[in-house]
């Protein structure tokens, strides 16, 4: 994939990457990736992107959907760029894997 | 030219050390005094130790002009030398040196170390925050040193463990720590070193007696000398100070996930703060609360 590439960022479906650990510590997600060695701080709307993402492969639509907002909720626009930055560079960082 | 033979144990690590130096040698039998440690011209060195070092002077021809001196492990020279006068402060640094390279077993962070009430306080700090300072201040004031720059956390119990060697104080910390408990053991001041003046502080004799007794991490306190602050504890969100921490550790990325669990273990269970202090009784009372 080109994760650079808009088109492609939401045709694929995302998945935390095997080998990556992920632990919470109050509002944040740390992700330790056995593979590099790297550790990794998600924060904000990225930590329920990465919970969500933990649970199965999701495309971006199916992200927006299923993030657990409060009733009647929506995402910003500023929260959609936010998510398509981290699954860009998360994917790049390899602690996203794309189908 | 004599050769001073010493043995020591430190916590859980062992040394035979050796040198031709005989200002090394009597701050190490000063310093040392409450390990026992009495340099001597024959060697007797166990079966086993962990780091075989000295310290010796370079080659004849140095002896007498610019004089210069090397560290060495196994024979080793990890190190450029440095002048003789500043050989016991050279010892120091390559022992640091030999546990944070080599000791594995434990993840290592560059902190201060001390305990009451049977829980370890671990302060992380980068070089001249004021961790050494206060961890002498502390020390001397009834809390048990640990250790006043390397943290041994164990990969198995997550606990922290002593390795109570002297206390490195450079400058103006040397005064004022002098003046603060009353007239401390210091060895001889090494001038112009890459961190200014250096002078080692002997442990106290409480904290040596119980080397070998490790602790719970109790609280992870980031402190900070500044001037007229008097004492300032402010809470900080745990990621923060896992991901601060990580930048503190000789060996996190050595350890790999048993690093990672250890750390999210200690970070999940402890409180975290940043210190700010200038008043040494100030930052005790506040300490003393974190593990009262």
């Amino acid at each position: 994939m080109n994760s650079r590439d808009g088109t492609a960022l939401v045709s694929r479906r995302f998945t935390v990457a095997p080998g990556v650990i992920v632990r919470s510590l109050d509002d944040c997600r740390v992700a330790f990736d056995t593979t590099t060695g790297n550790t990794h701080f998600i924060r904000s709307i990225n930590a329920l992107v990465f919970d969500l993402l933990a649970s199965g492969a999701f495309t971006l639509a199916e992200i927006e959907q299923g993030l657990p907002l409060d009733s009647g909720e929506t995402l910003t626009e500023e929260e959609r760029l936010l998510i398509g930055t981290f699954l860009t560079s998360a994917s790049q960082a390899g602690m996203l894997a794309t189908q | 030219m004599t050769l001073h033979h010493a043995n020591l144990t430190i916590g859980p690590f062992s040394f035979a050390i050796a040198t031709d130096s005989d200002a090394v040698a009597s701050d190490l039998a000063r310093i040392y005094q409450h390990f026992g440690c009495r340099p001597s011209s024959k060697s007797a060195r166990p079966d086993f130790v962990d780091f075989d070092i000295a310290v010796r002077t370079r080659s004849p021809l140095r002896r007498y002009i610019k004089p210069q001196i090397d560290f060495y492990l196994n024979e080793r020279r990890p190190f450029k030398p440095l002048p003789r006068d500043q050989g016991y402060a050279m010892l120091e640094w390559g022992m640091n040196w030999c546990i944070a390279n080599h000791a594995h077993q434990y993840l290592i962070v560059h902190a201060g170390v001390v305990e009451r009430n049977g829980r370890a306080v671990v302060m992380p700090a980068v070089q001249g925050a004021g961790k050494s300072t206060l961890t002498a201040a502390l020390v001397y004031s009834g809390w048990r040193l640990f250790s006043d720059e390397l943290a041994l956390l164990g990969l198995g119990d997550q606990w922290a463990y002593p390795v109570p060697r002297p206390i490195n104080l450079k400058n103006e910390s040397i005064a004022i720590i002098d003046a603060y408990i009353g007239g401390g053991v210091f060895s001889r001041p090494a001038h112009d070193t890459s961190k200014g003046t250096v002078a080692l502080l002997q442990p106290p004799a409480a904290s040596v007696e119980a080397m070998k007794i490790g602790a719970p991490v109790g609280a992870i306190v980031f402190p900070r000398y500044v001037p007229d602050s008097g004492v300032q504890l402010t809470a900080v969100e745990r990621a923060v100070a896992f991901e601060e921490i990580i930048a503190h550790c000789f060996n996190y990325h050595l350890l790999g996930v048993e690093g990672f669990d250890l750390l999210y273990g200690i970070i999940s269970a402890s409180p975290c703060y940043t210190l700010e202090y200038s008043d040494f009784d100030l930052a005790r009372a506040a300490l003393a609360e974190l593990v009262a």
